[in-house]
């Protein structure tokens, strides 16, 4: 390997991990949105200062399922938990990659609260985008949150 | 002129005894049969009510071709029972040891019977019109009607078959039957129309003897009078014999309650259970929602 080519590749390299590819997906934090170091978890995880939480994880498709086997596995997990039954819309990311929001409320800590989970399903990936909180402060931030789940980007 | 008075005087004693003996025998009988009456009346049920008694005498007139009209009032002694599904089981299986009784020592009885029956509520109407054909069929008439139920008369020979195959219209809930003795009112009301046709022949006699128009027209009047009282006590007389002859019943058709769903149990519906919990294999699954999401520490 010669130096211009190595020089490429380095290059090339920085460039994907610089466009969040590396992750299996690109999202673009909200306004008023900080993201954090600590994913917990998640390969993305940023906060308003409100406390509402956007987060994304990305995980093997095993069993491998269609979108709507997750969809539904995803629905029925937070169904049995109490979350009730959730409004479901049909999503497409940037990239043309189909999805389903399920919109769950619910009450946390005595105060009604909201979470949205959206899952894109690939071939060997299923990313799953979470975000919710306070009620309250969620509506105040919902465009921007649907703004970047619209944005998203699905590798 | 005395003679004339003596003559008047002699016609004035003449009336005031047949007046006197006349009105003897009205009281004797107006007085007895208001008591005969409600000493008479019995409350039996249907299986242990004898069979009619038999009216003294005469002939009975069977209404059978007058449908769902009252019947002529030309009704008299129901006649012995024609068909055999008419007469009672009490009547067929009749004790031979009982005391033979001529139709003059059979009591006059007037049967009154109640009767419940549920039907579904759909079906009323048809069942009001079956229960008109029974009373029909065993030779009674409608004596009235409402939108659930009706009065019904029927041949007294026939009474308990009638009752029995109007039961069958739906599931009996209720069932009455009465029974009055009116045999000692009857034998009143024959007592007195007897003495009042004594007194109706002797002042027909008085009246063909009578000397002028004047003595004519008075005793014209009496004669009158208990013709008319001769009337009503015959009246009264076939009364009672109509009644004895044709027993009323009084149906009444009660609507079945609408069947509700039928449940497992009690008077609740059983819950649906709840679905099966679905614990997916996926360990990352279980991490999802607002506990991990909210938790920044």
């Amino acid at each position: 390997m010669t130096q211009r080519t190595f020089v490429l590749t380095l290059s090339l390299v920085a460039t994907l991990f610089g466009s969040g590819c590396s992750r299996g997906f690109d999202i673009k934090t909200p306004d008023g949105f900080a993201e954090l170091d600590d994913a917990a978890g998640y390969r993305y995880r940023a906060t308003s200062a409100d406390g509402v939480v956007l987060a994304v994880r990305r995980e093997k498709n095993e069993p491998k399922g269609s979108l709507d086997f997750w969809a539904a596995a995803v629905g029925n997990e937070l169904t049995s938990r109490g979350y009730g039954k959730p409004a479901v819309e049909s999503l497409k990311s940037q990239n043309g990659t189909a999805g389903k929001k399920l919109a769950f409320r619910t009450v946390k800590n005595g105060r009604p609260s909201v979470l949205w989970v959206a899952v894109f399903v690939s071939d060997d990936r299923v990313v799953v985008v979470e975000t919710g909180g306070d009620a309250d402060h969620f509506s105040q931030v919902e465009s921007k949150v649907s703004a970047a789940l619209s944005a998203l980007v699905v590798g | 002129m005395t003679h004339l008075l003596r003559r008047d005087l002699g016609v004035a004693l003449l009336l005031a005894s047949l007046f006197a003996s006349g009105c003897a025998a009205r009281s004797s009988a107006g007085a007895l049969a208001p008591m005969a009456a409600p000493a008479a009346a019995t409350e039996a049920s249907v299986d242990a009510a004898p069979a009619p008694g038999a009216i003294p005498g005469g002939a009975a007139q069977t209404p059978a071709s007058a449908p769902r009209s009252a019947p002529s009032t030309g009704l008299a002694r129901p006649a012995p029972a024609p068909s055999p599904s008419g007469p009672s089981a009490v009547q067929a299986k009749e004790d031979p040891r009982a005391p033979k009784l001529d139709d003059a020592q059979k009591p006059l009885l007037v049967y009154e019977g109640g009767l419940g029956v549920r039907v579904p509520k759909a079906e009323l109407a048809d069942r009001l019109e079956q229960a008109i054909d029974v009373a029909e069929a065993h030779g009674g008439y409608l004596v009235s009607r409402t939108d659930s139920g009706a009065q019904l008369r029927v041949p007294s020979q026939r009474f308990r078959a009638a009752l029995k195959d109007l039961g069958a219209l739906g599931e009996v809930t209720r069932r009455s039957v009465a029974a009055q003795d009116v045999s000692e009112q009857y034998h009143d009301l024959e007592v007195r129309l007897k003495n009042l046709e004594s007194v109706r022949a002797r002042l027909e006699q008085f009246l063909a003897r009578a000397a002028n128009v004047d003595e004519a027209l008075r005793v014209g009047k009496e004669l009158e009078g208990v013709v008319r009282q001769i009337d009503e006590a015959k009246g009264r007389m076939q009364y009672l014999k109509t009644r004895a002859a044709f027993s009323l019943i009084t149906l009444t058709l009660e609507p079945a309650a609408d069947k509700a769903p039928v449940v497992a149990t009690g008077d609740k519906p059983v819950p649906t259970p709840p679905a099966r919990p679905l614990r997916m294999p996926v360990k990352w699954l279980g991490a999802v929602g607002l506990d991990q999401l909210l938790s920044l520490e």
